[in-house]
């Protein structure tokens, strides 16, 4: 019984739906949240549940990762994909580079205003 | 001469700049008139495909041909134009790093033939962008550079959506051979990754 849950078909699945319900929190907790930090929070979220995507489709029971060592000495056919590891590593670095310039942004912006609500920003000339 | 030069050249001088401000804005346009001959130089030549540090399948390779070219030189000669028109100004010194690399990301898009690059010099323009639009530092542009925030965050999801479906669906990352073997693809991935493709295309 436990070992059925140790097989490829099912950790693509579940994989699948759980970073699916993810990607569905971020989105919807972007639209709707009315603090800037929760927004952007909702947005890193988001984008995590795309990594976990990426990484758990390219993952297959068996298999090691692609790092040479002692006893794994080249490359072969029982390595998974190095590819998505890189483009997430990657990806990774530019999320927290965005997510850090926006807090710097936010902090900026509450020092001057004292408001940090999304609906409440009308400097740019809208009439709510 | 190896098309590397067209990023590295600005992205170069973007990074050593700030220790020769009062020289900031004569530098830039001399690294602009020197990109622009280089550009010039590659017309009449048949279309160039680089490698560049390891062979075929595994390497980031970067295209010119003549469209590339002609979006090269366009970005090259809007940005002499803007360092020409910012000359006299004292004020906006460090505002030259900035639109250096803006510079380098926006040639790197044009010229790269590998979607993951695109997805990587897309980002780098885009915080750019970011910074360049608070630059005033009061009120409004910290509001603009938010919302603007909020708005190219999503798109980039969307795009790292599609390259991820093109990805899990094809098995390579090179535009040539996306473009071979785009059409054996299932008919709802790729109306998948299309819709992706427009959200992102609508931002920018």
């Amino acid at each position: 019984m436990l070992s059925s849950f140790n097989q490829t078909p099912f950790l693509h699945s579940a994989i699948t739906i759980g970073s699916f319900l993810l990607l569905t929190i971020g989105l919807v907790g972007a639209l709707t949240q009315k603090n800037l930090f929760k927004i952007f929070l909702s947005l890193a979220i988001a984008e995590a549940s795309l990594f976990i995507y990426f990484i758990g489709m390219h993952f297959e029971v068996g298999k090691v990762a692609p790092i040479t060592t002692n006893e794994v000495t080249q490359f072969s056919s029982n390595m998974v994909d190095p590819v998505p590891q890189a483009m997430i590593l990657t990806t990774i670095v530019i999320a927290i580079a965005i997510l850090s310039l926006a807090l710097s942004f936010i902090i900026n912006y509450f020092k001057l205003t004292n408001n940090m609500r999304v609906d409440e920003m009308n400097e740019l000339g809208e009439d709510r | 001469m190896s098309l590397l030069y067209f990023v590295a050249v600005p992205l170069l001088l973007s990074f050593l700049t700030p220790f020769y401000a009062n020289y900031l804005r004569y530098i830039s346009v001399g690294m602009n008139i020197a990109l622009l001959a280089l550009a010039i130089a590659f017309i009449n030549t048949p279309s160039i495909t680089e490698y560049i540090s390891f062979d075929s399948p595994l390497s980031i390779s970067f295209v010119l041909d003549s469209a590339s070219l002609f979006f090269l030189t366009l970005f090259i000669s809007i940005m002499l134009l803007f360092s020409l028109y910012h000359i006299k100004e004292e004020s906006r010194k460090d505002i030259f790093i900035l639109t250096n690399m803006l510079l380098a990301s926006v040639l790197g898009l044009v010229l790269s033939g590998d979607i993951f690059n695109i997805y990587i010099f897309f980002e780098i323009a885009s915080i750019t962008a970011y910074i360049l639009t608070s630059l005033n530092k009061d009120k409004k542009a910290y509001s603009g550079a938010i919302r603007y925030m909020i708005i190219g965050t999503i798109a980039s999801i969307f795009l790292l959506i599609a390259i991820m479906s093109i990805y899990l669906n094809i098995g390579s990352l090179n535009l040539v051979t996306i473009g071979e073997q785009f059409a054996t693809v299932n008919g709802n991935i790729q109306f998948l990754i299309l819709l992706s493709l427009y959200r992102v295309w609508n931002k920018s």
